[in-house]
């Protein structure tokens, strides 16, 4: 009885002892991680929307490097997300679940948009989550598209557990710049295609030469399927939603 | 004390290695060695964990009910783990996504678990601070090793910083180096592990017939 009582308080003990301390480092580093992860969402907000740190250059950007590896101004970040973002916080009314059927945002009742403003006061584009599968998990995106609704500004990916060296690579710049100018009238469009589509070798950029395609990379054909299936599905519902939201303003 | 310490290192180093010899930690061996950084990150994860857990359990090994000895070493071990996890989370937030699940996975190395089990739970803290000290070094030599030849034939880098192109470029290869994707993958992965392992115990094969 006196061995069984002894190993009972024994681990209550050891059990406190060691929770307690990992709760101490939990709270003492909490602010910082949610500060990291903060960041690193406004970060990818502003490059989708076309906010590169100051002095640089979209040719300048290594066709390889991912958005964390831009040389970011911490304190020019902070600025820029309190002078040029807002939220926008929509309704999801029951007519737009038709869109939502595979969505993450299915049972939503409202969904938050980023405004992303030029110095000037203008609106530059309206900035959204998306998530979708790649070929081993979750891809999560950053869309940002134009006040018009008529084409992408740009994209970032967020999240992704995809092959490194393949997949992995569509949070590289060169994948990327392709969603620059990516048309988006399609959606619009009454008709049963797609109204992203994907191939394998595109001439020109779609700023030099809008079209509703990207480039997709070799060798990660599964994942950049996942790319555009969650592009289609995601921006159907924020394309439509943003357009009613538009017209109501309007009248 | 010192003569025990020396064996210990060059059996946790060589003769008795955890990846080469009791070919454990072979997931993580896998997963993360397809990137220098990363690989070199998880070892010292892994050094921090086996051997602070190691100097827990040996400190505890008279008083701990032998019935529960290792819920509390999965309780030791998981909370360094979890140390170890918060840490990079707050300090470096790209390498700690960059290791996804793998610094959680930590806690189910049979490593730690293995060194606890057979070293630290009956011997000295200073012996068995030592002991798991070295087993992290062990594994993580190797794994450099690994990553080492996998993102130099994989990537074309070291560190993120391009060798075999300006390489390939110098000795008149115009189109520069060909990446070799396999080497990315979980195929290069098992191929270079078991190249090291061939190369390892042949070596060690030779030394053992030499000294005969």
């Amino acid at each position: 009885m006196k061995k069984v009582v002894f190993t009972f308080l024994f681990m209550v003990i050891i059990t406190a002892v060691f929770i307690g301390a990992l709760g101490f480092v939990h709270v003492v580093s909490k602010e910082t991680i949610v500060q990291n992860q903060k960041l690193k969402e406004i970060k990818s907000v502003l490059y989708a929307g076309n906010f590169l740190p100051e002095g640089i250059t979209e040719s300048q950007i290594s066709p390889t490097a991912t958005t964390g590896d831009l040389p970011w101004d911490e304190k020019r970040v902070q600025k820029l997300y309190r002078s040029s973002l807002d939220t926008l916080t929509l309704p999801v009314e029951p007519e737009y679940q038709e869109f939502l059927e595979t969505s993450f945002l299915r049972y939503k009742d409202s969904v938050d948009i980023y405004m992303l403003k030029k110095k000037n006061g203008n609106l530059q584009g309206y900035g959204f989550p998306l998530r979708g599968k790649g070929l081993w998990g979750t891809i999560a995106a950053f869309a940002v598209v134009s006040p018009d609704l008529t084409r992408m500004i740009g994209i970032d990916f967020t999240e992704q557990s995809e092959t490194p060296g393949l997949g992995a690579r569509i949070t590289e710049s060169e994948f990327k710049y392709y969603f620059r100018g990516l048309q988006l009238t399609g959606f619009f469009d009454n008709t049963d295609l797609p109204p992203i589509r994907m191939v394998y070798n595109k001439q020109k950029s779609n700023r030099e030469d809008p079209t509703n395609t990207f480039q997709a990379i070799t060798g990660a054909t599964q994942t950049c399927n996942g790319v555009r299936t969650m592009l289609n599905s995601d921006l159907k519902f924020y394309l439509r939603i943003l357009k009613d939201y538009l017209q109501t303003v309007q009248d | 004390m010192a003569s025990k310490a020396l064996d210990i290192v060059k059996d946790d180093l060589w003769k008795n290695n955890p990846v080469t010899v009791q070919i454990l930690g072979i997931c993580s061996t896998l997963a993360v060695t397809n990137i220098f950084l990363n690989t070199l990150i998880m070892g010292l994860g892994l050094i921090f964990v086996t051997s602070f857990s190691a100097l827990v359990i040996s400190i505890l090994r008279n008083i701990i009910p032998s019935r529960v000895r290792m819920m509390v070493q999965v309780l030791v071990i998981s909370s360094f783990v979890v140390l170890v996890d918060i840490t990079l989370k707050a300090y470096v937030p790209d390498i700690s996504k960059a290791l996804g699940p793998y610094v959680g996975l930590i806690i189910t190395n049979c490593i730690i678990m293995g060194r606890m089990e057979a070293f630290a739970s009956s011997n000295k803290p200073g012996l068995s601070f030592i002991d798991g000290f070295m087993s992290g070094v062990g594994y993580t030599w190797v794994l450099l090793v690994i990553a080492f030849f996998r993102e130099l034939l994989g990537f074309g880098t070291l560190l993120g910083i391009p060798i075999m192109d300006p390489v390939m470029k110098s000795i008149g290869v115009t189109g520069g180096w060909t990446q070799w994707a396999i080497m990315i993958m979980a195929p290069g992965g098992f191929f270079m592990l078991a190249v090291f392992i061939w190369v390892a115990n042949t070596i060690e094969l030779k030394i053992g017939h030499e000294k005969e």
